[in-house]
């Protein structure tokens, strides 16, 4: 039973991880919190419902169908509501975004309708039995995507050229552009990875609970962004930690205090390291003061 | 090699550089002096493409660049070490050089460059691997240059590079300045400490209220009463 949440709490935990970079990369490289980026969540776990449910494709070809979907999402809310306002005022920006979203979640609730869709029970089995222990193939695909995912995602940011780009971008975009980077080419790259980073937590989550509707974004992005306040806003690493722990709080919350209070330890959380530790558990990487 | 002409420049209405016109020669120095405020570090910033002129352009090379993103300046062979270094802080010395050859596809050419510019800041070849932000003012300002140079720039932009260092440190700055020159880089620097300036510099102008006051060969200048007076604090 403990070690059964604790995994659930790693499964959950993993994937708002994988929200919170989202959130984190687009913070420091376009500067600005990314209100979309549970609009494109959902999207993006509808883009994976429909190729599964009408399109007949195997989970994994919806998977790439979705993260496709959502290169093409990344660019328009990109070109639309960043590159135009990269000079206004953050009230703009912000008044900006948040009006891109709006239209985002309805023109979900337009062509998917206010219905929840259900994934086809069959797409992979649901708990395996293997003596006394029971364990979920999808818990652990979702686990092992995760762990990929976070692997790559480590690997671009630290040991590419580009990863040195959008770091040096986040801390100083001024003198980042004097070194020949195209700043403006990076953070249409950035907030498509961000997209794509949405889309596949949409669809993980998606078919892990097996049924979405046009509102399952909104939890787990206020999730996400508690991750991203945890660990650290503009902290990658700090996101994995923050969804972690968050996962866990969360899963053994549920499981020995109450199911109905699992949404709430997340704001208590919040509001604990917002009181304690502002800057989160491991401090933020945002750009300097100069 | 580089051409301004008759620029107007401001960040709201009121400009801060007015029908400003200056030039700089393959293979020299030139400096431009002015007090605090002058629009020493806008015109700078211009040339880099940070700031757009409202009129007038900028010529390099024959080409217009004056309505080109900083990046493309960049591409084109021009460095500049901003005012006040902005080095990456968090950042080690050896990601804040490998910045500063971001446009270089050659691996193998990044690694000559690196040799080069190490050996012309030994200091720095014992801290790659250290936070560029735990570095002094004056190992932080080599490492500006060093990651400028980086990008093997034929015209070399410096704004104050003297700015907040102890003497001898000036002095190893602008003899490292020479060096570079000598090895066929153009220098533009800008700077308040005019003596130095004057002693390395060919050409000079003076900047008062984003206007053109003076400009001449920098021997000339030196004799100016007025520069003197103002910029040399000679009674
Ligand atoms: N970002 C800005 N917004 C508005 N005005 C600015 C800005 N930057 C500079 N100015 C104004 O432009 C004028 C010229 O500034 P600039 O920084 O070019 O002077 P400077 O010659 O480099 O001075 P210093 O020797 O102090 O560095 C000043 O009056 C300054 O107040
Ligand atoms: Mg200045």
């Amino acid at each position: 039973m403990f070690i059964q949440q604790v995994m659930n709490g790693l499964t959950i935990g993993g994937v708002y991880a994988l929200v919170a970079i989202g959130y984190t990369l687009v913070y420091g490289v376009l500067g600005m919190i990314n209100f979309a980026h549970g609009s494109i969540y959902t999207l993006g776990a509808y883009f994976a419902w429909t190729a599964v449910a009408r399109l007949g494709f195997s989970l994994p070809l919806a998977f790439l169908f979705s993260l496709a979907c959502s290169v093409l999402v990344g660019v328009i809310v990109e070109r639309t509501g960043y590159y135009p306002l990269r000079q206004a005022t953050v009230e703009n920006q912000i008044i900006c975004i948040f009006g891109l979203s709006i239209v985002l979640d309805n023109l979900i609730m337009l062509i998917w309708g206010t219905v929840p869709k259900s994934f086809p029970s069959d797409i992979v089995p649901d708990w395996v039995s293997v003596g006394v222990a029971k364990f979920s193939p999808m818990q652990a695909i979702i686990l092992l995507l995760t762990l990929v995912i976070l692997l790559v995602l480590y690997l671009l940011v630290y040991k590419t050229k580009t990863g040195l780009a959008m770091r040096a971008i986040a801390l100083n975009p001024e003198a980042a552009s004097l070194m020949g980077i195209n700043i403006g080419r990076l953070r249409l790259q950035t907030f498509i990875l961000s997209a794509m980073l949405a889309a596949a937590s949409g669809t993980m989550i998606g078919a892990y609970y097996k049924i979405i509707s046009y509102n399952l974004g909104l939890s787990t992005v206020i999730k996400a962004f508690v991750v991203s306040i945890l660990g650290g806003i503009g902290n990658i690493s700090g996101a994995v930690v923050g969804g972690l722990v968050l996962g866990q709080i969360e899963g053994l919350g549920a499981a020995y205090v109450s199911t109905g209070y699992k949404d709430a330890f997340a704001f208590v959380v919040m509001i604990l390291v917002l009181m304690l530790r502002p800057n989160g558990l491991l401090g933020t990487f945002t750009r300097e003061k100069v | 090699m580089l051409r301004v002409e008759s620029i107007e420049v401001g960040y709201t209405e009121r400009p801060v550089l007015k029908d400003l016109s200056l030039h700089v020669e393959e293979g020299s120095i030139a400096a431009v002096l002015g007090a605090n405020g002058a629009g020493k570090t806008t015109l700078l910033r211009t040339i880099m493409g940070l700031l757009h002129p409202g009129r007038g352009r900028i010529l390099f090379q024959g080409e217009k660049i004056s309505h080109l993103p900083a990046h493309e300046i960049v591409k084109r062979g021009i460095s500049m070490i901003p005012e006040g270094r902005q080095v990456f802080s968090r950042l080690n010395v050896l990601e804040n050089l490998r910045l500063g050859a971001y446009l270089e596809k050659s691996k193998a050419q990044v690694q000559s460059d690196l040799e080069q510019v190490l050996e012309l800041f030994p200091v720095l070849k014992e801290r790659l691997m250290q936070p560029a932000g735990s570095l002094s003012g004056g190992e932080q300002q080599m490492l500006a240059i060093g990651r400028a140079l980086m990008s093997r720039p034929r015209l070399l932009l410096l704004d104050e590079p003297s700015m907040g260092l102890a003497p001898k440190l000036v002095t190893q700055i602008y003899r490292i300045i020479a060096t570079i020159h000598k090895q066929g880089t153009t220098v533009l620097l800008v700077e308040q400490n005019a003596r130095m300036a004057l002693k390395v510099a060919q050409q000079a102008y003076v900047l008062e209220n984003g206007r053109l006051a003076l400009g001449g060969p920098a021997e000339e200048l030196a004799r100016d009463d007025r520069v003197r007076k103002i910029y040399l604090g000679e009674a």
